[in-house]
């Protein structure tokens, strides 16, 4: 009998089944060796510790801890908000318009489905993009021949994750007017926002709704070298319209059967063709939100299992658009890269820039960044140039710093 | 959730919660921890509830879910510039957890043990909380995806240096100690 022996009988639970004969040699190997002693000491101890029996209710406990929280039905009768986030990257500074578009629907107007409460609806028929696949990313970290990362070459720039709609003045409603408010603001490194004031504006009367409600927005605060930092003189353009209902559309059937009214079970989806793949859930807007707001708190809060568990459920409960998703793997990107797993936050940046609707330029870079930090030059300076073409020659400063280092490394775009 | 997915998920989940409770037990060393953890198993679980229903052996699939959690959780956070020293604070402050005196009951020996357990790396931790709940090897592969001779050159080194910290063990584990 040798260590091996013993260790072997260890594992496969094989004591019982030992002859007398066998069981004296362990004894006597086990008496002599010291290693062995004290591993079959620990197999011991483990066993003799109790393990209680597991609550009667967990099972009721894990079901209430897994049900979403439950879709309020949309108020009709009120005017809505439409949001449409289109975003400009300025060469100096990264600036996000955002249109605050009021709609004067009646009770009785056109169903809006909810996907364009925010998100840009006219040109992109969020209800008709293809389920998202359902699975949660996979468990297994890809830490196999990961090139080696100086976290000092990271960061992730900032995005959005809460923004409280800006509130229409009353004066404005009587004259109808359109406006626009260009604020400047500072993201704390707790994502707050800060100091925000005017720039320019159309009306003045449109300025202190504008502040009003970017104050309230929150932000996942730039990283740099693996610190969240305070980014000044951000700054966007918040719009406000006023329109008329839009005309009701000719909306095909099976796209109706989407809208949160028709949605609902069964009724009214029995005439949709059979072949339409039914969504996991209606996207809500409402619930999006507040899901993301939970997402910036347990982020700030470094509950970062926790945030990336309300994300795993938001994607695989309800059917996402392309501007969700893109948020969605942008957030993903933000707390791998707070984890210090950079191949998974490559690997989510990548997914959030495939869709073609990119909320932040911001991932562009951060995306371009974590391959820097990685030294993979050429996919760096691959992704910004593919970021600039996205955005017509459009880019954030920082974005330009880093083809400058990376032209200071002799990687450009001649050398690809 | 709807309803007819809640009642889905919850027969195929039900058979094993309690044997994911147990072992949850033995990694966290307490009941809440336990049970957040078998939570989390759950909404993993839940995110995949096809393959769940496709799968012949459900049991050790939940099993990998939860191994994979709890260790790549520590080694992930373990990494993370922010939260690199406070990796393990939890486990070991749970050595004082009510959860653990209960089961205790003041015995200093089973203490001993515990905070022995609660000083021992996260990975040896799991290896030998599977193993010691009767998983076999070739199970404890597929769970790990580690290969034969790693698995035991690993369980063999996580039960020597248990027996070592049970040895040496005389006072309760100061908070941090197990950083190392």
């Amino acid at each position: 009998m040798n260590c091996r022996d013993s260790s072997a009988i260890l594992d496969d639970h094989a004591l019982s089944r030992l002859s007398a004969t066998d069981r004296c040699a362990l004894d006597e190997h086990v008496t002599a060796c010291a290693p062995c002693a004290l591993a079959w000491q620990a197999q011991n101890a483990l066993l003799a510790l109790a393990v209680p029996a597991a609550p009667s209710d967990l099972l009721g406990l894990v079901l209430r801890a897994m049900s979403p929280r439950p879709a309020r039905a949309p108020r009709r009768g009120r005017s809505r908000v439409v949001w449409i986030c289109a975003l400009l990257a300025g060469s100096a500074v990264l600036a996000a318009t955002t249109t605050v578009r009021l709609l004067l629907d009646r009770a009785g107007g056109p169903p809006v489905a909810v996907t364009s409460q925010r998100g840009d609806a006219s040109e992109h028929e969020a209800a008709q993009t293809p389920p998202l696949q359902t699975s949660a990313p996979t468990t297994q970290a890809s830490t196999a021949d990961a090139p080696t990362v100086s976290v000092e070459d990271v960061q992730i720039e900032y995005a959005m994750m809460i923004r409280t709609p800006p509130v229409y003045p009353r004066e404005g409603l009587a004259r109808r007017l359109d406006g626009d408010v260009t604020v400047s603001f500072t993201i704390d490194d707790r994502g707050t926002v800060k100091n925000a004031r005017a720039v320019r504006s159309s009306d003045a009367m449109f300025e202190a709704p504008a502040l009003a409600a970017i104050s309230q927005w929150k932000y996942l605060p730039r990283v740099m070298a693996g610190k969240r930092v305070a980014v000044d003189g951000v700054q966007t353009v918040i719009r406000f319209m006023v329109e008329p209902p839009p005309p009701p559309k000719a909306v095909p059937k099976g796209a109706e059967a989407r809208t949160p009214e028709a949605a609902g079970p069964a009724k009214g989806a029995a005439d949709a063709p059979p072949a339409e793949p039914k969504p996991v859930h209606p996207v809500n807007y409402e619930i999006f939100d507040r899901s993301t707001a939970i997402v910036w708190q347990r982020t700030i809060t470094d509950n970062l299992r926790g945030a990336e568990l309300e994300l795993d459920e938001l994607r695989a409960t309800y059917d996402l658009n392309d501007q969700q998703s893109n948020e969605v793997w942008g957030f993903y990107g933000y707390l791998y890269t707070q984890y210090g797993d950079y191949g998974r936050a490559i690997d989510a940046y990548e997914k959030a820039v495939a869709f073609p609707i990119n909320v932040w330029p911001g991932q562009w870079t951060s995306l371009a960044s974590l391959y820097f930090a990685r030294h993979q030059y050429d996919r760096a300076l691959k992704t910004l140039l593919a970021y600039k073409q996205r955005t017509s020659n459009r880019m954030d400063s920082e974005a330009l710093a880093m083809i400058e280092k990376l032209r200071a490394l002799g990687v450009t775009e001649e050398t690809l | 959730m709807s309803q007819a997915e809640h009642a889905e998920f919850a027969r195929l989940i039900a058979p094993h919660l309690d044997a994911l409770f147990r072992a949850a037990y033995r990694l966290t060393g307490n009941r809440a921890d336990a049970e957040d953890l078998v939570q989390d198993v759950c909404m993993r679980a839940y995110a995949n509830l096809r393959p769940l229903e496709e799968l012949e052996r459900p049991k050790s699939w939940l099993m990998k879910i939860q191994y994979r959690l709890f260790v790549d959780g520590a080694r992930r956070r373990k990494r993370s510039p922010l939260r690199a020293t406070a990796d393990d604070l939890d486990i070991t402050c749970a050595s004082t957890d009510p959860g653990l005196e209960e089961v205790a009951e003041g015995s200093l020996a089973e203490q001993r043990i515990l905070d022995a357990w609660a000083r021992l790396d996260k990975e040896q931790r799991a290896l030998l909380a599977l193993h010691v709940e009767g998983y076999t090897l070739a199970e404890l592969q597929s769970i790990t995806d580690l290969s034969t001779d790693v698995l035991k050159a690993r369980l063999y080194r996580a039960r020597v240096r248990l027996g070592k910290l049970i040895a040496t063990e005389r006072a309760p584990a100061p908070l941090m100690e197990s950083k190392a």
